[in-house]
């Protein structure tokens, strides 16, 4: 019963109060490099929850089995095992996008945001909250690399998921470069650490 | 004290043996799911190709693998360009020209182009099989105004940054040289390779 | 690949200027974030990862070559090559604990953190999907990890510098340092129009 209820504070809690990019600031490799379209963002998000779901199921159901001395190891393999296969699905049936995500699909292993899900919750929690907190984690991350590949995506290239929005009017390409991603993330933090200062201050 | 100087030992011993077991079920659950998709990847790779040859060749009917073993091309600039494949444009019985797959190195790794290559050793027209450039930068070469430049020109094509291109030259993209350089080095190098089929087709 | 000084000499630009690890192809941010606020942990970390990146280069490319080809088990690629690396850290933590005590004072610290970042286990990868050599992977290793040497060392002094500016609250710590990267990057930007 308790857990039901509780769906939306997981979903609070991973999207807003926890959220994996802007305030635990994990995960920031595939944040920069996907962020430049809004489409890779999303694909990005997606590949990254399944993993996050899968792996802290898995990861729950075997926490009593684990030898405690090898956790790290065993949660690596089974991380790895989870991408690999989102990796060849990927491969097989959407191309175009495991294309333009290229290296950072099996760079999925070492995103910290899931091994520090593995190790902080999932090695700790029954199966379903921890596949419950590996969903929200991975929205709250999605979300994330949406704000900012949205950003990117408009001022970089003009276009928002592939659609022509001024007309002919150069974009500001700086944004759609690396240099740009740094800036673009830079600014989302300090509105999230600007928000969190004011709600504090109203407490 | 027997059992105190053999406690470590079996320790370790469970621990490999748990951790063993699963990297073992791990890469049998992978191996699994590359079964699924391996053929699914080669048939999407295959339909991907044959559609791109029709692209290039509409007018051909069918096309005959050449088996080509000449290796990479150095393009005048120094730099490798891989071939990865060479096929006869055939109506009926004849050969109305060639179609050569080339995969130079742009910005973000290598990008896959089709050439076709007309008997007469000038481009039909160009496809890019795959990808992965900095989105709105570097994909700009899918743009008709970059790669129809190409259209009729013949081997030693050259780059120019700005200007009006004269009879065999073509104007690289200002923002994404790296990409556009690429692309330029893709086609010289299938007409190159086209040269060398088509000439001793003739004979 | 040809092998001469010339060719070395251009892979080596390449590698450590124009195709930064950090600025340009946003690999290893974790660590370049997370250990640039003093010079000399930069440095360490830099010279950890070198090592460790280059000995990892090696070590995946014969995996590669001569265990997962011949076993045609290509796909198990991504699981095998964090294996090896996450096992070659502790190794190599280990040897240098009990034969060279002075670096290990040195990088020891450093050495745990290696196995989750994304710029080693990116770099194995890269070094087979661009089908190098084994001499070319070990060299790719080596000078992608001097750029991020490079990097880290140069953005910690800038973050020296911003540690006694005065800055907006909203942007203290973490954002001013992305910021800070983001005109690092641009600078580095500069070198991708070399064409060699």
């Amino acid at each position: 019963m308790k857990e039901r209820v509780s769906f939306l504070a997981f979903l609070k809690n991973g999207v807003i109060d926890n959220n994996p990019t802007f305030v635990q600031l994990l995960g920031m490799c595939p944040t920069l490099a996907t962020s430049t379209s809004l489409l890779n963002a999303l694909g990005m998000g997606a590949a990254a929850t399944f993993v996050l779901i899968c792996s802290n199921l898995v990861i729950s159901l075997l926490r009593k089995i684990i030898p405690q001395k090898v956790r790290i190891a065993a949660y690596i393999v089974i991380i790895a095992g989870f991408v690999t296969m989102i990796d060849l699905l990927m491969q097989a049936f959407v191309p175009a996008l495991s294309n333009s995500l290229g290296l950072f699909i099996p760079l999925i292993v070492v995103n910290c945001i899931i091994l520090a899900r593995a190790e902080s919750y999932a090695s700790k929690n029954k199966p379903l909250p921890s596949a419950l907190d590996g969903l929200t984690m991975g929205i709250g991350f999605t979300l994330a690399l949406s704000c900012v590949a949205t950003v990117r995506e408009i001022l970089g290239s003009g276009t928002i998921l592939g659609f022509e929005l001024f007309g002919g009017v150069a974009p500001l390409t700086l944004f759609a470069l690396p240099a740009g991603g740094f800036l673009v993330l830079g600014f989302f933090i300090a509105l999230v650490q600007f928000l969190k200062d004011r709600k504090g201050g109203e407490k | 004290m027997a059992s105190l100087s053999k406690k470590p030992k079996s320790d370790i011993l469970r621990l490999s043996v748990t951790l063993c077991l699963i990297a073992g079920i791990t890469a049998l659950l992978v191996a699994a799911v590359n079964a699924v998709t391996a053929p699914e990847i080669a048939r999407r790779g295959e339909l991907k190709t044959a559609q791109s040859l029709k692209a290039v060749m509409p007018e051909a009917d069918s096309f005959e693998d050449c088996g080509y073993s000449g290796g990479d091309i150095t393009s005048a600039d120094g730099k490798q360009v891989p071939i990865d494949g060479v096929w006869l444009a055939k109506s009926g019985n004849e050969t109305v020209g060639c179609c050569v797959k080339v995969s130079p190195k742009g910005y973000g790794g290598a990008i896959e182009i089709i050439v076709g290559v007309t008997g007469d050793g000038k481009v039909a027209a160009t496809q890019i099989v795959s990808m992965s450039e900095t989105s709105g930068i570097g994909t700009k070469i899918q743009n008709p105004e970059f790669y129809g430049q190409f259209v009729g020109k013949s081997a030693g094509i050259a780059g120019i940054k700005g200007g009006t291109p004269l009879k065999n030259e073509v104007q690289t993209i200002s923002g994404a040289t790296k990409s556009s350089s690429a692309f330029l080095r893709g086609v010289n190098a299938a007409l190159t390779v086209a040269e060398s089929i088509n000439g001793g087709e003739q004979k | 690949m040809e092998i001469s000084l010339g060719a070395i000499f251009v892979f080596a630009i390449n590698a450590i200027l124009v195709e930064n690890l950090c600025l340009v192809r946003f690999l290893g941010i974790c660590p370049f974030l997370g250990v640039s606020k003093k010079t000399d942990t930069a440095i360490g970390m830099g010279l950890a990862v070198t090592f460790i990146m280059t000995l990892s280069s090696f070590i995946t490319w014969l995996v590669h070559r001569f265990i997962l080809v011949p076993a045609h088990l290509e796909y198990l690629r991504t699981i095998a090559f964090i294996l090896v690396i996450a096992a070659l850290v502790q190794f190599v933590e280990t040897a240098l604990k009990k034969l060279v005590p002075a670096l290990y004072s040195a990088l020891g610290i450093y050495l745990p953190l290696i196995t989750t970042n994304c710029a080693v286990l990116g770099i194995a990868i890269t070094n087979i999907t661009e089908n190098y050599g084994l001499l070319y992977s070990v060299l790719n290793g080596l000078f992608c990890a001097l750029g991020f040497t490079l990097a880290i060392w140069i953005f910690s002094c800038a973050r020296e510098r911003i540690e006694h500016s005065d800055i907006p609250k909203a942007f203290q710590g973490f954002p001013i340092a992305l910021v800070t990267a983001a005109l690092l990057s641009f600078a580095f930007m500069g070198f991708s129009g070399m064409e060699f």
